[in-house]
């Protein structure tokens, strides 16, 4: 258990740049999760901190000692990585006993052997099919089996690279559970990557949001939810994905592009007449609504052009003017395709961004429609 | 026939399957039967998704109808004429499959033009630009079919089955390869041209929330039958079995051993050392069953029916999900909470559930008991 402090790291491939000087601080015994899609970065990073990559730029410490010069294996770090890498000749219990008896680490006695294997398989659930071969495995028990590798031999960080992502969503669901009560259970550094934001919301105690190579945002699950930096972590984060819809300010009010919905400006973001702004409405926050829900909701009018039942939810697709907003409703009481409908939302729930000349531009948080703080988007702080 | 502005919506015509089988035999090998004996009324301008795990028949069902495949015995019929025995080309499906060959040496334009520029439709380029609008691949027209990745060459694959406005449309898993947010976005646009142009279609997939978001009726299938044919709502609330009931809904409904009782005449389940008071009426007193709980029917704010002990407590911030141990119960139970709540292992958490939400099946059949 260790510190992590990854300081101005940049990594180049010939003409491409995976990571533009990455800055963040992992505490002791943290649970870090860097979300981003493939693409951004993710990997590098993990590889930098593992030493399996020469970064061109910036410093590593682990427990406060500077990893500049220093060999992977000496590193103490435990890597876990997409893939499943097992010995197919030999059993579950004897490729988990193998880090152990590398001697890499310290030595470990029959007795200490088995008492860390043990505790590791209880926990991933794995205890019964020790005497097994990796072939008679299952999917999901060979990821276990392949986790457990990692989190036997003690480190003092662990990284691990998507280590849900090839099991199918339902085994996934019940693995990140799994993984959850390992990581209270532990008290080691992790630092853990992944493209699932459900994986990120349910397992970080923070949450680094990393886009090309560049980190938008580092928070608390919370403080990124309700406050993320832009749009792009915006709709990074939730499912369906956050509606954006132009606003213009006019006379102390921002009234949506289509004319159909308007709420007073909120004095302490110093909005001016004139600006365009993007406002941020999450779906399931859209509400399907009855008549006056109080002064400080939205009610935006519309009409539903799809219903898509979706498990205990339908999704519907509303079209408010020149708007198409997805909106979640229960199943029992849903509105009908065709029919006309008031989606309401709760003012502190609307966020407001900057205008974007292109659709597909990320633009920064301004505020809330309430006035709440704004955020601050990591390059923008250093 | 004169050439017209845009193509008229085709003329949807309705699909029967009528005691559909196929039967593989493979010399030296007992014989395989695939679909065993299949019944399908789908009306003009429905959609039907087939829903099913791999090796449920499903594909090949598919592929019977669009002539891919031989028919052991049973009929298909498209409107009112027989089909079983015409080449693929004669029947008049447009089909979407994944592996569906592109002219290599044509760009995706040209690809997708070819075959309304055969039949001499007027303006065929602009009907090739608006239906790639619509499925977020424009930026593709220009390339050629071997640069693309696995989930582009799926959207031409599927804009080709679309763009020929067929009046039986046929798709094998046509959102596969997308990425989660794309997928949603062109699922919603499949949806919305399907309605549009009235294609008659049926979706082959194993991805349950493509099944219940896309479908007007779906039939989820496995081991070569069909075991539930309804619409999503009653696939969803009203599960005919177990299979059917475990294979639709993310996370899985929670399953656990009961055993019938009665309370004043009522019939109550006894789950470990709770109780539970199902809709059921039927059933009589010590009859063993599995009940079935979905996560999201789950009431934590009502009577302590169930009691249990929270292992694991994940805040997605929209809502929540605790894996709860039920007292006398083996299994743990995924139990989703509201936005509003939230939890610490160890807590002591009351579960009920409405009447009508608590399923139970026969524990040797896995039929529904009501």
């Amino acid at each position: 258990m260790a510190t992590l402090d990854v300081r101005g790291v940049r990594k180049t491939y010939g003409r491409t740049t995976a990571l533009h000087g990455l800055d963040f601080e992992v505490g002791s015994g943290e649970f870090f999760v860097i979300l981003g899609p493939s693409g951004a970065g993710k990997t590098t990073t993990l590889k930098s901190v593992a030493g399996l990559v020469d970064i061109d730029a910036g410093q590593v410490s682990i427990g406060g000692r500077d990893m500049t010069g220093v060999e992977p294996y000496h590193r103490n770090v435990g890597m876990a990585f997409e893939s499943y890498a097992l010995y197919p000749q030999k059993t579950v219990s004897q490729n988990l006993a193998s880090p152990l008896s590398s001697g890499r680490t310290g030595s470990y006695s029959e007795a200490q052997q088995k008492e860390r294997i043990d505790a590791v398989t209880t926990t991933l659930g794995i205890n019964h099919l020790l005497d097994r071969f990796p072939r008679e495995l299952s999917n999901g028990q060979r990821q276990r089996t392949a986790l457990g590798r990692v989190l036997v031999r003690p480190a003092d960080i662990y990284l691990l690279d998507e280590p849900l992502s090839h099991l199918d969503a339902k085994l996934r669901a019940s693995m990140r559970a799994e993984l959850k009560t390992l990581g209270s259970m532990s008290d080691t550094t992790t630092l853990y990557v992944t493209h699932d934001y459900q994986e990120a919301l349910a397992l970080g105690d923070r949450i680094a949001v990393l886009r090309d190579g560049q980190l938008v945002q580092v928070d608390t699950p919370e403080e990124i939810w309700k406050r993320p930096a832009d749009t792009f972590v915006a709709r990074a984060l939730g499912q369906p994905e956050m509606n954006l819809v132009d606003a213009i300010v006019d006379d102390g009010r921002v009234r949506f592009a289509s004319g159909l919905a308007e709420f007073p400006a909120p004095p302490s973001l110093d909005l001016t007449t004139g600006q365009r702004v993007r406002l941020g409405l999450r779906p399931r926050e859209l509400m399907v609504g009855s008549e006056n829900v109080g002064h400080d909701w939205l009610d935006i009018p519309g009409k539903v052009l799809l219903s898509e039942r979706l498990g205990r939810h339908v999704e519907l697709d509303v079209e408010a003017g020149s708007d198409q907003l997805i909106a979640v409703s229960g199943s029992d009481h849903a509105p009908r395709e065709g029919d006309a409908v008031t989606l309401q939302i709760h003012l502190p729930n609307v966020h407001i961004f900057d205008a974007a000349d292109a659709a597909d531009t990320d633009t920064a948080r301004i505020g809330s429609a309430t006035g709440d703080r704004p955020a601050t988007r990591e390059q923008e702080t250093r | 026939m004169t050439a017209a502005n845009t193509i008229d919506r085709p003329e949807a015509r309705a699909l029967v399957l009528d005691k559909l089988r196929k039967v593989y035999q493979t010399r030296g090998r007992p014989s395989f039967e695939a679909v065993k004996g299949i019944d399908m009324h789908i009306e003009p301008g429905e959609l039907v998704a087939l829903l099913g795990p791999s090796g449920c028949g499903k594909t090949t069902t598919l592929r019977m109808i669009a002539g891919l495949e031989t028919v052991t015995s049973g009929e298909i019929r498209i409107g009112d004429q027989s089909v079983g025995d015409l080449p693929p080309g004669k029947r008049n499906v447009g089909v979407g499959f994944e592996s569906y060959a592109l002219y290599p040496p044509l760009n995706i334009r040209e690809n997708l033009a070819y075959g309304l520029r055969a039949r001499k439709v007027a303006d065929a380029d602009q009907l090739v630009d608006q239906l790639a609008e619509r499925l977020e691949m424009r930026e593709l027209l220009d390339l050629r079919p071997a640069s693309l990745s696995s989930g582009q060459k799926q959207r031409v694959a599927l804009a080709r089955a679309l763009i020929r406005r067929p009046p039986v449309l046929l798709l094998d898993e046509p959102l596969g390869h997308l990425d989660a947010s794309a997928r949603n976005r062109v699922r919603r646009e499949l949806k919305l041209l399907q309605r549009e142009f009235g294609y008659t279609t049926i979706v082959v997939t194993h991805d349950q929330l493509e099944a219940l978001s896309l479908a007007d009726r779906m039939a989820v299938m496995n081991g070569g039958i069909i075991q539930q044919l309804g619409t999503p709502d009653e696939i969803f609330d009203d599960p005919a079995n177990q299979f059917v009931a475990d294979f639709v809904g993310e996370p899985s409904i929670n399953l656990f051993p009961g055993k019938v009782a009665r309370d004043n005449g009522n019939v109550i389940v006894r789950v470990g050392d709770g109780t539970l008071i199902p809709a059921a009426t039927g059933l009589s007193e010590g009859t063993d069953v599995v009940v079935g709980l979905r996560p999201q029917d789950c009431v934590t704010s009502g009577p302590a029916d169930l009691r249990g002990e929270v292992a694991v407590f994940e805040d997605f911030l929209e809502f929540g999900q605790a894996t709860v141990k039920i007292s006398e119960v083996e299994k743990p139970m995924v139990v989703q909470t509201p936005a509003e709540e939230t939890y610490r292992p160890g807590d002591e958490i009351a579960i009920s559930a409405p009447a009508e939400r608590i399923y139970l099946f026969d524990t040797t059949t896995g039929d529904r008991l009501r």
